[in-house]
């Protein structure tokens, strides 16, 4: 990006200001949102089965994919690595129609694969490669479907999905079970209703990544798995039981590195963060997603009523700001801009709030060769600094030099 | 519209302007500085022996007044030019034929088309959409196969004299000489940022590769460079102490560095990242018109390094390696007025015989564009004389 050239903490820092409002078209109240990899692009899915791509330079509208799923609500939409197709699903249950997972193709303009589900999926992403998609569901294993040239469907093997022997009887495995990918998509991550987690790696055999841990102490189901990017976090969302919601955030330590690769790993505990807002037994918190520079957490409250957004300083552990903005209708799903701070949440009523970092207009920019000072200095100045014939002449410019310079590349 | 020294002072009193006025500036302020480079450069044309040998491959005529731009598309296989008596032509280069007239009145469909001069015309990255500036202070997208017009874009308070188009073919920012950049939606014509940037009619606005950024030049001598995204200035560019105004400027084809045309008969070449002047470029003469200049990556031939190109005011093109800032070529031409002026006109000459205020390099093909003023009012084609085989 050659804005970075000039500009290199853009990507940084965390959102702070409701910078725009995208207004969903008539009869297309938006239900979910990602971004593509470069994040110039922004696919909505809509409360009727449609997708709808933005183009998020511009803030309008760039193309309608039409109605993929009919009558049911989109609530999984996600992009490939290449950013040519999109994956989108509904949860919704519907008593006519299968449920069913459409990838759709943006380059070509049409639906590239459609696969029916055996029932609707809580959550559905897209491998990066695009060539399968994971999808979860309320009761049984997550499935992986291979959407290349033979379709396909493989139940992802990991101990969270199995029964539990307790006391010498079975009991059923603690639905339901939620996944999602970790790095190119070469591990996926689950996290079972009683609060274990566990990392397979994406091979036929599922092979354990890291065994799974320990039930969290006070915990309801875990909601989401969501990693950093920088791959070496991840974050739970936790439900409560006896106390409010929260994010715990992992660290993976050993496993990959030294040759070995199938060593096992294991994680730390980095923090544990709850929300702010919402103090009542049993709640969580909504959507959950780490900033760009990786240096902030962001969480949208549990609390139905409010458009509410808890921000955390990872280093610091402490709450750095929460947005709140009474008129804004409670939060949906949300989504993070690649190497950008900031935020676009959909919000209750269908429209999409556009949260940007605060840009500090740096007025040394329009004038060269002044200096912008935090508060005022006294300023010593030269003896002949001001005088009408300086002592000392300037210096004239160096000539330029013939130095290859490289305008291509 | 065709930018003189005297012209702008007129325009940006309100005066609508009739026929340039052809006389010389007398006005020292412009002409000093190059006078003062003459001096500073007089062995230039002794250096001038061309390495290598360029020659006339068209010249196309059919604009009835000065040209003012020249551009050609991605895929180098079409040249769009622009003039001040409102016409935009699309020609193959490599035919020398005229493929299309756009902005012909009862041709361009239900929008219309410009009923004044324009100033600017550049292709959309996919090679299908032209769009046009023009003295009506309006800009207008064109569907290239159709010839239609495609969107207008109102919101600009006088000419407008410049415009670019972005990588992905969705943004326009335009400059004019009401000191405002303004950037728009090439779907909708929605105007979505203005942005004051200068003190002084922009001159010339260019995005960069990715269009995250995009630069904008000025009579006020300034460039800015300005984040798309937010429209926040980030950097001034501000070459010498006595500012000459700026006619053209354009990122290098890897974004990091700035082309500028000075006033002062000076092409400059500036390092974003490290905020200074890497390079000037003289030997030509621009002191008076609002010539624009381009790089060129696909000289081919002998030529393996990029070149710098720009028109001059005597009539001839000028080329420059990038990095030794040695003349590498002169097309040579005449400047109105010299000699032969019974001369109808500048027919069947081989060479421009008024300013050339226009040139572009064509992005794939050996190949090189340029526009002149009133006296001549062709397009050139010019290419690499092929080597003999002995």
């Amino acid at each position: 990006m050659d804005v970075f050239l000039l500009d290199p903490g853009k990507a940084n820092g965390f959102p702070t200001v409701l910078e725009d409002l995208i207004e969903a078209p008539e009869d297309h109240a938006l239900t979910c949102v990602a971004f593509n990899p470069k994040g110039n692009l922004l696919a909505a899915g809509t409360q009727k089965g449609s997708l709808l791509i933005f183009d998020f330079e511009t803030r309008g509208l760039e193309r309608n994919c039409g109605c993929l799923h009919p009558d049911q609500a989109v609530t999984s939409v996600s992009f490939t690595g290449d950013g040519n197709r999109v994956l989108t699903a509904t949860g919704f249950a519907h008593e006519s129609r299968a449920p069913n997972a459409v990838l759709y193709d943006l380059a070509e303009a049409k639906i590239a694969v459609e696969v029916v589900l055996p029932s609707p999926p809580t959550f559905a992403r897209v491998h990066p490669n695009g060539a399968e998609f994971l999808a979860c569901f309320h009761q049984g294993p997550p499935v992986i479907y291979s959407i290349s040239s033979a379709p396909s469907s493989r139940q992802v093997q990991a101990s969270v999905c199995l029964p539990k022997d307790k006391e010498g009887s079975s009991h059923p495995p603690a639905w339901p079970v939620t996944a999602n990918y970790l790095g190119d998509g070469d591990r996926v991550a689950l996290g079972n209703a009683s609060g274990e987690v566990e990392i397979v790696r994406n091979d036929l055999a599922f092979s354990v990544a890291m065994r799974r841990t320990a039930p969290i102490a006070d915990s309801g189901a875990i909601k989401a798995i969501v990693e950093n990017q920088a791959r070496t976090l991840i974050a739970l969302n936790i439900a409560g039981r006896s106390q409010q919601g929260f994010v715990r955030i992992l660290q993976l330590v050993g496993g990959e590195g030294e040759g070995d690769r199938d060593a096992e790993c294991a994680s730390n505990v980095v923090g544990d963060f709850h929300d702010p807002a919402c103090f009542a037994k049993g709640s969580s918190l909504g959507w959950v997603a780490f900033s760009w520079d990786n240096g902030h957490l962001l969480a949208t409250s549990g609390a139905e009523s409010k458009h509410h957004l808890s921000v955390w300083n990872l280093e610091t552990q402490k709450l750095s700001c929460v947005l709140e903005s009474s008129g804004l209708q409670p939060v949906w799903h949300a989504a993070w801009r690649p190497n950008r701070a900031a935020l676009v949440t959909v919000n209750a009523d269908g429209n999409c709030s556009v949260f940007g970092k605060k840009e500090k207009e740096n007025w040394s920019c329009f004038a060269p060769g002044f200096r912008e000072l935090e508060k005022n200095e006294e300023y010593v100045e030269q003896e002949d600094e001001f005088d009408a014939s300086p002592a000392e002449q300037r210096t004239p410019a160096p000539p330029h030099s013939r130095d290859l310079v490289n305008i291509l590349t | 519209m065709v930018v003189e020294a005297v012209d702008v002072a007129d325009a940006v009193a309100g005066t609508e302007r009739g026929d340039p006025p052809r006389e010389d500036v007398s006005n020292g302020d412009v002409l000093h500085p190059a006078k003062r480079l003459k001096e500073d450069y007089s062995d230039t044309q002794d250096r001038i022996a061309s390495e290598v040998d360029f020659e006339e491959l068209f010249a196309l005529r059919g604009h009835g007044r000065g040209v003012s731009c020249v551009s050609f598309s991605p895929d180098g296989n079409l040249l769009a030019s622009s003039s001040a008596d409102a016409s935009v032509k699309l020609w193959d280069p490599h035919k020398g034929e005229l493929v299309r007239d756009l902005n012909v009145r009862d041709d361009a469909g239900e929008l219309g088309g410009h009923d004044k001069g324009v100033s600017c015309v550049v292709f959309s990255p996919d090679g299908g959409t032209v769009a046009t500036a023009s003295d009506d202070k309006t800009i207008r997208t064109w569907d290239v196969s159709t010839g239609r017009c495609v969107r207008v874009f109102r919101g600009h308070t006088h000419f407008v004299l410049s415009c670019d188009i972005s990588c992905r073919g969705n943004m326009l920012v335009s400059g004019s000489l009401d000191e405002t950049v303004r950037i728009w939606e090439v779907r909708s014509g929605e105007c979505l940022k203005e942005i004051p940037a200068h003190s002084d009619p922009v001159s010339c606005v260019c995005f960069s590769p990715d269009a995250s950024i995009f630069v904008s030049s000025s009579f006020d001598g300034l460039c800015r460079v300005w984040d798309t995204e937010t429209g926040r200035c980030l950097q001034t560019v501000y070459c010498s102490q006595e500012c000459p105004p700026i006619t053209s400027v354009r990122f290098t084809p890897n974004g990091k560095y700035l082309l500028m045309s000075h006033l002062d008969s000076a092409l400059r070449l500036w390092d974003v990242a490290a905020g200074r002047e890497v390079k000037k470029y003289v030997g030509h003469r621009n002191a008076k018109f609002s010539l624009t200049s381009d790089v060129w990556t696909h000289a081919g031939g002998a030529i393996t390094s990029p070149l710098v190109v720009s028109g001059s005011e005597d009539g001839s093109v000028y080329l420059w390696d990038v990095s030794d800032m040695r003349v590498v070529a002169r097309m040579e031409g005449r400047a109105a007025g010299e000699g032969g002026k019974d001369s109808p006109r500048g027919a069947q000459e081989k060479a421009h015989c008024d300013v050339v205020i226009a040139c572009s390099a064509n992005p794939k093909y050996a190949m090189l564009a340029t526009g002149a003023l009133e006296a001549d009012m062709s397009v050139r084609v010019w290419r690499p004389k092929p080597k003999l085989n002995l």
